[in-house]
C-alpha cells in the first residue's frame, strides 16, 4: 500500500471550494463598429455550504433533499424476514442478461439471498436461502475474488471485497436455521 | 508543466488519466461532505447515507485500479499533477519568478 499522503492539488481545490469563486464578464461582439452580439456570463463555483452561508441555492438544496427523502425506497422483507448480512458487492451471470459486473449491496436475509440496488430501489437478484452451494472459483480462473453460487435455477458469479465473512455470514445463517427447524419439530413432536 | 503518461501502454496510461481525476473529484467530494456533516443542517439518515455512498464510490474506484493494474499510473499522474499546482501557486506567490523564467529563456 502507499502512505496516505496530503495531495497538494485537492487541497488548493478545496481552498477555493470553502472560499467560493464568482467569475462575471460582459462582452459585445461588433462588426464594423456596430455591436451584434451580447453576452453576460456569470459563473460561481463554491461548495454547497459556502453557497448556502450566503444565501445562494437554499431552496434547491432543500427541494432536492425533500425530493430524494420521498423517493427513497427500501427491499421489502416478508413477514418475520429478517436482515442477517449486508455488504457491497457484484453480481455476475454466465448465462443471461447480465453479463458485466453489477454493483449492488448483497443481503442474506434468513430466507433469502437478494441483490439490492439502492437507486433506482430495485432486486436484481434474489433466490431462496435453500439448496443452494457456494463455489471458490479456482485462483487461475478469476479476475477479482469471486464466489460461485449454484442455485436450483442456475449459476450466478459473486464478488465481494470480504468473501470469508460472507461465507461465514452464510453458513451462520445456515446453521441459525435448521437449528429453528430442530426445535419446531421438539415442538410438534 | 506535463502530464507524462507512458506511450508505451496507452490504455494504462489513458485510464489512469482519467482515474486519477476521478480521485481528485472524489476526495474533494469527501471533504466537502465533512464540512455539510459538521454544520449540522443534514439529518442522520442523510449522513449515514451519504457516508455510505462515498464508502462505496471509494471501494469502487479501488476495484477499478487493481482490476487495471494502474495503481502506479495514477500515482504517477496525481503526483504530476501535484507538483503542476505546487509550481502554479509558487508563481502566484512569487511573481518576479515568471520574469526571470522568460529572461532565462530568451537567453
Amino acid at each position: 500500500m502507499n502512505p496516505e499522503r496530503e495531495s497538494c492539488l485537492v487541497e488548493v481545490l478545496d481552498r477555493l471550494l470553502n472560499k467560493g469563486a464568482v467569475l462575471n464578464a460582459d462582452l459585445i461582439i461588433s462588426v464594423a463598429g456596430i455591436p451584434l452580439i451580447g453576452v453576460t456570463l456569470k459563473a460561481m463555483i463554491a461548495g454547497m455550504e459556502t453557497m448556502l452561508e450566503y444565501g445562494i441555492m437554499e431552496d434547491w438544496d432543500k427541494s432536492s433533499r425533500e425530493l430524494y427523502a420521498s423517493q427513497e425506497t427500501h427491499l421489502t422483507l416478508f413477514p418475520g424476514e429478517q436482515i442477517l448480512y449486508k455488504a457491497f458487492g457484484y453480481l455476475r451471470e454466465d448465462e443471461g442478461l447480465i453479463q458485466c459486473w453489477v454493483p449492488g449491496i448483497w443481503n442474506i436475509t434468513s430466507q433469502r439471498i437478494i441483490l439490492w440496488v439502492k437507486t433506482p430501489g430495485k432486486v436484481l437478484f434474489e433466490t431462496p436461502r435453500e439448496n443452494l452451494r457456494i463455489l471458490r472459483v479456482p485462483a487461475s480462473h478469476e479476475v477479482r475474488k469471486e464466489l460461485e453460487l449454484i442455485y436450483p435455477q442456475g449459476s450466478i458469479r459473486i464478488s465481494l471485497s470480504d468473501r470469508d465473512e460472507f461465507e461465514e455470514a452464510l453458513a451462520g445463517a445456515a446453521e441459525a436455521t435448521v437449528a429453528k427447524k430442530g426445535s419446531e419439530l421438539t415442538v410438534t413432536v | 508543466m506535463a502530464i507524462n503518461l507512458d506511450e508505451g501502454n496507452l490504455k494504462e496510461g489513458l485510464l489512469g488519466l482519467v482515474v486519477a481525476l476521478v480521485e481528485i473529484i472524489q476526495e474533494l467530494l469527501e471533504r466537502q461532505a465533512l464540512r455539510r456533516m459538521e454544520s449540522g443542517s443534514l439529518s442522520d439518515s442523510e449522513i449515514e447515507r451519504l457516508g455510505q455512498a462515498l464508502s462505496e464510490l471509494t471501494e469502487a474506484l479501488d476495484k477499478i485500479k487493481s482490476d487495471n493494474n494502474i495503481i502506479d499510473a495514477v500515482q504517477s499522474v496525481r503526483s504530476d499533477l501535484d507538483l503542476a499546482a505546487e509550481d502554479l501557486i509558487d508563481k502566484f506567490l512569487n511573481p518576479a519568478s515568471w520574469n526571470e523564467e522568460s529572461q532565462k529563456e530568451e537567453s
